[in-house]
């Protein structure tokens, strides 16, 4: 049981990380398969941001667990300023440009 | 920090004003150096803004348009890096910036449209301003944070302003200086208090870095190689490391490259054209190199010109276009050919290259030159300071490998890393060499102010006579005087022994010897390099020499020189004289300085050749023809010694006129260096060719804005 649900907490992380670093690399990425726009990298990379969040407040501190999700929270971090990047570009272009 | 501890201490020991004063200063350190830098920030802004005049200088026509395109889309509410090309009814959008780094394509206009101005000069100066003057403000305290030395801190901001006027009108080209400048120091600092946490910060640099390197290729390349450095140095397990070493890269890479590319898409979408995948994401890299080739005299046919890669290119694929992938995939293969069949040719080139680069920092920053390799080799503190130089390393080595890879002409739009790169590195070798000495100041503070206490006490009681009181401070102060020159002399001479004894070992002798030649290959560098680099000028913009039988046409002038300065000619050279049926000519010495003119004639429109008779015995020629009312050049070529001079060969220039228009052929000196020319000349000779240009020369084409009467 403990097992379980330790080897689940890490899948959050894990899985926070890789949603983050779809976010990143999906915006920008030229070979990317899963191409996003702005506003998707940007939600996906919020939705990331906010799993590494909960999962900092559950991990210790020191833990293999608090590196991963502390990862994930800097990568979804990295694109949202990525996703920034391309709105304020197109800010005077209106939304009808992104 | 033990250096501001120890400060504590001279207050307590010391009561006096000093004493009590240094105590004061150490406790609020950090609010005075904040003080301190935004007093020397003001002054900055305001002395940037004084003498920041024509700051689009740096930047050709082309960006500059790119810029004034892309602005007045952005303006219009479109998409950015994009230009309008109306022509009748029809408009389309053009990409802008193909051939270059997006990132100030992007900002710039940006800017401009929430600015209400147009005014390239006025943008980019205030956008070098609004990035210069935040790192004047925090230099005192990050020199200080990584040095622990109080000069160090006082001198940077000024060192920085000072040496600013180097790239500071240079458009956008002062970016990698600007990230190195701030990066580097931030780097430091990390390292010296290094915690595994520190890793996310390095991530967030980097995000800093990566803003940078989207304005300008690589401009903080080096701080990530120092990051990932540090990384793999600190962090405890091999998996960590390698995550830290992704985290970083991936920051690196996220605005640089990931959001450019997804502003192009964007872009792409919204003008329902792909413009984005037939090009490279940044300026093209094997175009510069193929110009690099061309830096040293060849027999090979490199020239350091756009025109000589672009032939190069379609050569080798007449199909690839001038800035896509394909263009560069063929001066890529013409580039790997010639380093697998001419190996050494390439190898020479980036070691004399290298050789430039390096002098470079002599003549830039001679005191660190020296400086820098004693500290490295000499003092208690040194394998911190290695420490150190290996983590800022990687900026240095970035910055002289885009000299080395392309041209080391001292442009900031070549040289801006590694200045700086080479202006940290001064400014950390002044903290280098500080610390100690302050050190030794406030022990010396500490025991001044024990010793004294200690006499202080001795003093007798407060009720004694006036005179006495006046007698024992005058006493106090020879004796405390004596003292300290007693001790200062006595610490000399035991230094000295103890250096004399530190001698004899080989060891330092070794040390000595290899500083010594560090600094004398520096220090050569820098002359030879300028010699090469003033050759290298001559074979950039020399034009060929033209077999004289080709020279075809109705005579229009001769002026024989043989038997002296014709008349009606202006003579301005230092020293003409007839020699053998020729005139030596030896010049002024400046850079391009009119030696003779002939008088103005006026020309009918058409086809026009000058040939000089003659040669260049050392130094150069430039052969112009010139508007002669409006002082304007018509057309120039330029010859050096180097040429292959012969009999039957000639100096030729070549131009069309579209209008009636009064000329004069001009004998002008050019000299990279500004030194004296030396030429030999027999005639210049002026010919009409009825049938345009038969000559291989490329010609002008002039159209004179006022009328000609005769």
């Amino acid at each position: 049981m403990t097992v379980r649900r330790r080897a689940s907490e890490v899948a959050a992380s894990v899985a926070a990380l890789a949603v983050a670093l779809v976010a990143l690399l999906a915006l920008g990425w030229s070979g990317s398969p899963v191409r996003l726009h702005a506003p998707g990298a940007a939600l996906w990379a919020g939705i990331a941001a906010v799993v590494a969040v909960v999962e900092l407040q559950r991990a210790r501190g020191d833990s293999g667990r608090s590196f991963l999700a502390s990862a994930a929270l800097c990568l979804a971090l990295v694109a949202l300023v990525e996703a920034a990047i391309v709105f304020v570009s197109f800010a005077p272009c209106g939304s009808t440009c992104i | 920090m033990q250096h501001r501890v120890s400060s504590y201490l001279v207050g307590e020991t010391d009561t006096g004003v000093l004493g009590r004063a240094i105590a004061l200063a150490a406790r609020h350190l950090t609010v005075l150096l904040l003080a301190y830098g935004l007093v020397v920030a003001a002054i900055g802004a305001v002395q940037l803004d004084r003498t920041i005049n024509g700051a689009a200088d740096g930047l050709n026509s082309e960006r500059q348009g790119g810029m004034f395109a892309s602005m007045d889309v952005v303006d219009a509410h479109g998409p950015p890096l994009t230009g309008l090309d109306s022509a009748g009814n029809s408009s389309s959008f053009y990409p802008v910036a193909l051939d270059d780094d997006r990132g100030t394509f992007i900002y710039i206009p940006l800017l401009a449209h929430y600015a209400g101005t147009h005014d390239l000069n006025v943008l980019l100066k205030w956008f070098f301003i609004c990035f210069f003057v935040p790192l004047l403000l925090v230099y005192p305290l990050l020199i200080y944070g990584v040095t622990d030395s109080v000069v160090a801190a006082g001198a940077a901001p000024w060192i920085l302003l000072s040496n600013s006027s180097f790239f500071r009108t240079s458009g956008i080209f002062w970016i990698p200086a600007w990230a190195n400048l701030l990066l580097l120091p931030l780097l430091l600092l990390i390292a010296k208090r290094w915690r595994p946490n520190l890793l996310w910060a390095l991530v967030a640099l980097a995000v800093l870095g990566s803003f940078a390197s989207s304005m300008r290729a690589n401009a903080a390349l080096g701080f990530v190689g120092g990051a990932i450095l540090l990384v793999l140095l600190r962090l405890p397990r091999w998996s960590l490391r390698l995550a830290g070493v992704a985290l970083i890269a991936l920051a690196y890479l996220s605005i640089s490259s990931f959001a450019i590319h997804a502003v192009q898409v964007q872009r792409d979408a919204v003008v329902g054209h792909d413009f984005t995948s037939p090009y490279p994401n940044g300026h093209p890299f094997w175009h510069n190199g193929y110009i690099g080739l061309g830096y040293l005299r060849n027999p090979y046919g490199f020239r350091p010109t756009d025109a000589g890669a672009l032939a190069a290119a379609h050569r080798q694929d007449p199909g690839a276009r001038f800035p896509t992938k394909r263009y560069e995939r063929a001066l890529r293969t013409v580039y790997l050919d010639t380093l697998e069949k001419q190996p050494w040719f390439v190898v020479h080139g980036w070691i004399v290259k290298a050789g430039v680069m390096l002098g470079l920092v002599a003549h830039w920053y001679p005191f660190a030159v020296l400086l820098v390799p004693l500290l490295l080799l000499f003092g208690a503190e040194r394998r911190q300071r290695r420490f150190q130089f290996s983590l800022v390393v990687f900026a240095g080595l970035v910055g002289a490998a885009t000299g080395v890879f392309t041209l080391p002409t001292e442009i900031p739009e070549i040289q801006s890393g590694w200045y700086g790169f080479g202006l940290f590195l001064w400014i950390l070798s002044i903290g280098w060499a500080a610390r100690p000495a302050e050190h030794w100041a406030v022990a010396y503070l500490r025991r001044r102010g024990a010793n004294r206490q200690e006499r202080l006490r001795q003093l007798p009681p407060s009720w004694a006579p006036a005179l006495t009181r006046v007698w024992w401070q005058v006493r106090r102060g020879v004796v405390g005087t004596r003292a300290g020159l007693r001790l200062v002399s006595t610490r000399a001479a035991t230094r000295a022994v103890e250096s004399a004894r530190g001698l004899r070992k080989l060891r330092t002798l070794s040390r000595l010897a290899l500083a010594a030649a560090v600094v004398a290959g520096v220090f050569l560098a820098n002359s030879s390099g300028r010699v090469t680099d003033a050759s290298a000028a001559y074979w950039a913009n020399e034009a060929n020499l033209v077999d004289a039988a080709s020279i075809q046409g109705t005579l229009v002038s001769r002026w024989q020189l043989d038997q002296g300065v014709p008349q009606g000619w202006h003579e301005f050279a230092r020293a003409v004289e007839r020699r053998e049926g020729e005139l030596l000519v030896r010049t002024r010495p400046s850079k391009y300085g009119l030696q003779l003119s002939s008088p103005p004639r006026v020309l009918e429109p058409g086809h026009y050749v000058v040939a000089v008779d003659g040669s260049v015995g050392a130094g150069g020629l430039q052969v112009a023809a010139a508007d002669a009312p409006l002082d304007a050049t018509v057309a120039y070529a330029f010859y050096s010694a180097h040429a292959p001079f012969a009999d039957s060969r000639r100096m030729a220039l070549s131009f069309d006129l579209a209008k009636p228009t009064r000329v004069s052929i001009l004998l002008s000196n050019f000299s990279v260096l500004a030194h004296s020319s030396t030429w030999t000349l027999r005639s210049v000779v002026l010919r009409r060719e009825p049938g345009g240009c038969q000559l291989n020369l490329p010609s002008a084409y002039y159209t004179p804005t006022t009328a000609v009467a005769e």
